[in-house]
């Protein structure tokens, strides 16, 4: 066997340890950027085991939803743009009843999914068109459309609003 | 009335009961938005919390980075994690309350700024740059006690929850004067009511209970007295002419009359006795509690004596008068309101004397107003019906002892009372306003029959006929003789009015016209009754009449012994001097005729002449005296006197 031939083989071989768990995975795309948000427990596709992990593009490729809305902790209105919760769930094919969403600081907070089924719920990645950085509670922030929905504008649903969200474990 | 008062009371509780617990829910409520600011409150401080808790992460993994053990996107992740911390801590409302702190916003505004300043430095520093890692160290740390101070100010939250909780204390006040606020609302709203209930039950001019009031206390006075077998009297006073004296010094003066009767009836009774005004001019007063009849009849005088006092009207001085009926319970009736009425009968018949009066009720006084009510209704009928009659007694010239005149008088008898006497009749058509009607038919009977007479050719007579007192004031008299002349055909000069004195004075003050316009139709008028009246000399001089009529009574004076003739000839030489004829009513006894003729009276009238006789009577008497058959003449008179 020549050089050539060990390297196709070694190609051969590394496309298919990398391609077989993509295709245990229930078909979900690996990352290949950094990873920013992961999903874990109840969801039935993955592409990582017991897990879905998401790279910016990833996120990028689902359908994009925008609100405005105010918040406690901002100064005025602001444009969010980013994938809905809802939309997220189902593309990994969650099968749960609530989340515990963790942040970069090891905040956490257990979030219903009951009451808020039927809000459009979303995972912000833009604020005002400009991508958020940590420093400005990105990557993503977990975000209520409160201004729309001043119902959602409460101590009990701003302790689920987590910022620089990483982590979305399905229970 | 006791079941209406259980509802409001009842329903007066419940609005109370809903008021406190409502009170009480807005205190919870109130309770629970605090406990939430508390919440929002131990977020804020933990977003403090966490700013340390950052400082520290940061710091720590600067160390870390310093000796390799951290790659530079792990600086990079604490570094932003920190920074936005410090966002958080600096935008929006949440920690808003965290920035008045003292000293925080300007520590957070320096931590701001040095994030600014060193993100490039961060962003570019190497591992093995230690220098520049500790410089930046060295910077953080020196925030490290603010950052320490912020935390445990926040955290404690001294100056906000200082500040709640002394708001939390005014709620406490506020809550306490809901409470007071609304238990004075419901007390306002209580006076408020009695007070309408007491408009509703007095009367606002005089302040004394109203009637319904009255018959309230009443029912319960009854029942007092029926518990303790004690005796009440009900006073019924109606004050006189009120309403002259309403007419004459005007609405107002009428009222301050009432509110004066009112304050001197108050001040008559005892404390537990009830004075009210029933309306009007008409009062009322309930005595409790009367051991003996003369106690109330003391108070009926006590009464009568205390509103007769003067009053000043309009600078005139005016002398109030009252006719009051006392009933006692349960003497009089078993019935309370029977007793209301037994007094307002016996207030009735008192109002019939002259002047201030009281009279006690007499199970008669009912017999009296029932006789009086049948006798009204029955009078209007028999006027229609012409079931009066007119007898007449002859006037005789005492020179000639010829009838030279009749009177006219009313005879009615009644099919259940019998004979009605004619004062009776002219009362009760004065007082149920049959005045005009019963006048009328007696002046035109009279004339239809003075003028058969002449037409059966006998001699013509004239006709007397009395005229009641309002046929003067306030009826058309001159119309009504007219009418009566018209449809008999009797001459005008055979006709003569008797008026009494009392009559022709009223006559005077009010219209002194009429008895002038009779005098123009060519009738006489007589003055009745003269001698009992006024018999004021200048009156007298006044009144256009042709005759006297001296009353009975002197003529009786001539029975006395020794015989008193002062008065009959007085009479008679003023008659004399004035140009008058004279009739002497009364004449029973020869010995009066006889007197009467020496005296010189010409005319007289009386049973010893002839008694009132009916229509077809007279028409024999008449035939009798053509054929010289005389009632009575001056030569058998002499007889008497020579025989006697």
């Amino acid at each position: 066997m020549n050089v050539t031939a060990q390297l196709r083989c070694l190609l051969i071989i590394l496309t298919w340890i990398t391609l077989v768990p993509a295709a245990v995975a229930d078909h979900l795309p690996s990352p290949k950027g950094t990873v920013i948000l992961t999903l874990s427990g109840a969801i039935t596709h993955s592409n990582q085991p017991g897990q879905a992990d998401f790279d910016r593009a990833m996120l990028d490729s689902l359908p994009r939803h925008q609100f405005k809305t105010a918040s406690p902790w901002t100064e005025g209105s602001h444009l969010y743009t980013g994938v809905l919760l809802s939309e997220l769930l189902q593309y990994v094919g969650a099968k749960g009843t609530r989340l515990i969403a963790r942040a970069l600081n090891d905040y956490h907070s257990v979030i219903d999914l009951d009451p808020i089924a039927e809000y459009p719920i979303l995972l912000a990645l833009e604020s005002d068109g400009q991508p958020m950085k940590v420093r400005d509670k990105g990557p993503i922030w977990l975000l209520y459309p409160m201004s729309d929905y001043p119902e959602l504008n409460t101590t009990y649903y701003h302790a689920g609003m987590v910022w620089q969200l990483r982590h979305i474990e399905v229970k | 009335m006791f079941r209406v008062r259980y509802l409001r009371v009842t329903s007066l509780l419940a609005v109370i009961a809903i008021f406190a617990f409502s009170s009480i829910i807005s205190y919870q409520r109130y309770t629970e938005a605090s406990k939430i600011l508390d919440v929002t409150l131990k977020t804020g401080a933990w977003a403090s919390s966490e700013l340390e808790g950052e400082l520290l992460r940061f710091l720590n993994t600067l160390d870390l980075f310093r000796i390799g053990e951290r790659t530079p996107n792990d600086l990079m992740l604490r570094f932003d994690l920190l920074w936005s911390r410090i966002q958080v801590l600096r935008v929006g409302e949440e920690t808003e309350h965290l920035r008045e702190l003292p000293g925080a916003q300007e520590m957070l505004n320096k931590l701001d700024q040095l994030m600014k300043e060193v993100d490039p430095v961060v962003l570019n520093l190497q591992v093995a740059d230690i220098q520049t890692a500790e410089q930046l160290g060295e910077r953080y740390r020196t925030f490290a006690p603010a950052v320490r101070r912020f935390n445990v100010e926040s955290f404690s939250g001294r100056t906000k929850l200082l500040e709640l909780r002394s708001t939390h204390d005014r709620q406490h006040i506020f809550f306490l004067g809901l409470l007071i606020s609304g238990a004075v609302l419901v007390l306002m709203l209580l006076r408020e009511n009695a007070r309408s209930r007491a408009q509703a039950l007095h009367d606002p001019m005089t302040g004394l209970p109203n009637r319904k009031f009255f018959h309230d206390q009443l029912k319960i006075a009854e029942a007092r007295s029926l518990r303790a077998g004690s005796r009440m009297a009900i006073y019924l006073i109606d004050l006189d002419d009120f309403k002259t004296i309403n007419d004459s010094y005007g609405h107002s003066a009428g009222d301050r009359l009432l509110i004066e009767v009112a304050r001197r009836l108050k001040d008559c009774v005892r404390q537990q006795d009830t004075v009210a005004r029933l309306g009007g001019d008409e009062f009322a007063v309930i005595q409790e509690a009367v051991d003996h009849v003369d106690v109330s009849a003391r108070l009926a005088r006590r009464i009568c004596k205390q509103i007769m006092l003067p009053i000043e009207l309009n600078n005139n001085r005016v002398y109030p008068s009252a006719s009051i009926g006392v009933s006692l319970f349960p003497n009089d009736s078993e019935k309370a309101e029977q007793v209301l009425i037994n007094a307002d009968t016996a207030m009735y018949l008192a109002k019939k004397d002259d002047g201030i009066s009281y009279r006690f009720f007499e199970p008669e006084m009912n017999t009296a107003i029932v006789r009086r009510k049948r006798l009204s209704n029955d009078l209007s009928i028999a006027i229609k019906d012409n079931q009066l009659a007119l007898f007449y007694q002859p006037i005789v010239n005492l020179n000639t002892g010829k009838i030279e005149a009749t009177e006219a008088l009313l005879r009615w008898h009644h099919e259940d009372y019998g004979y009605i006497s004619p004062l009776e009749v002219v009362s009760i058509a004065e007082q149920f306003g049959l005045a005009n009607q019963l006048n009328c038919w007696v002046l035109e009977q009279a004339c239809r029959q003075n003028q058969r007479w002449i037409e059966q050719q006998l001699p013509s007579l004239s006709v007397s006929v009395n005229i009641s007192p309002t046929m003067y004031t306030q009826y058309d008299l001159v119309g009504a003789v007219k009418k009566a002349l018209a449809v008999s055909g009797m001459d005008a000069n055979l006709l003569v009015l008797e008026v009494t004195e009392d009559t022709t004075m009223r006559d005077i003050e009010t219209s002194p016209d009429i008895l002038k316009k009779l005098r123009a139709l060519d009738i006489s008028l007589a003055l009745d009754d003269f001698g009992t009246g006024y018999s004021s000399l200048s009156h007298l001089k006044r009144l256009p009449v042709q005759k006297l009529k001296i009353d009975k009574s002197f003529v009786q004076d001539l029975n006395n012994i020794p015989t008193d003739l002062r008065f009959i000839r007085t009479i008679l030489s003023l008659a004399q001097s004035l140009e008058l004829q004279v009739v002497a009513e009364g004449i029973e006894a020869e010995k009066n005729l006889k007197d009467l003729c020496l005296e010189g009276c010409h005319y007289g009238q009386g049973y010893l002449l002839s008694r009132p006789v009916q229509p077809n009577e007279m028409a024999e008497l008449l035939k009798q005296q053509g054929a010289d058959k005389l009632l009575f003449s001056c030569g058998n008179l002499t007889n008497i006197e020579n025989t006697g």
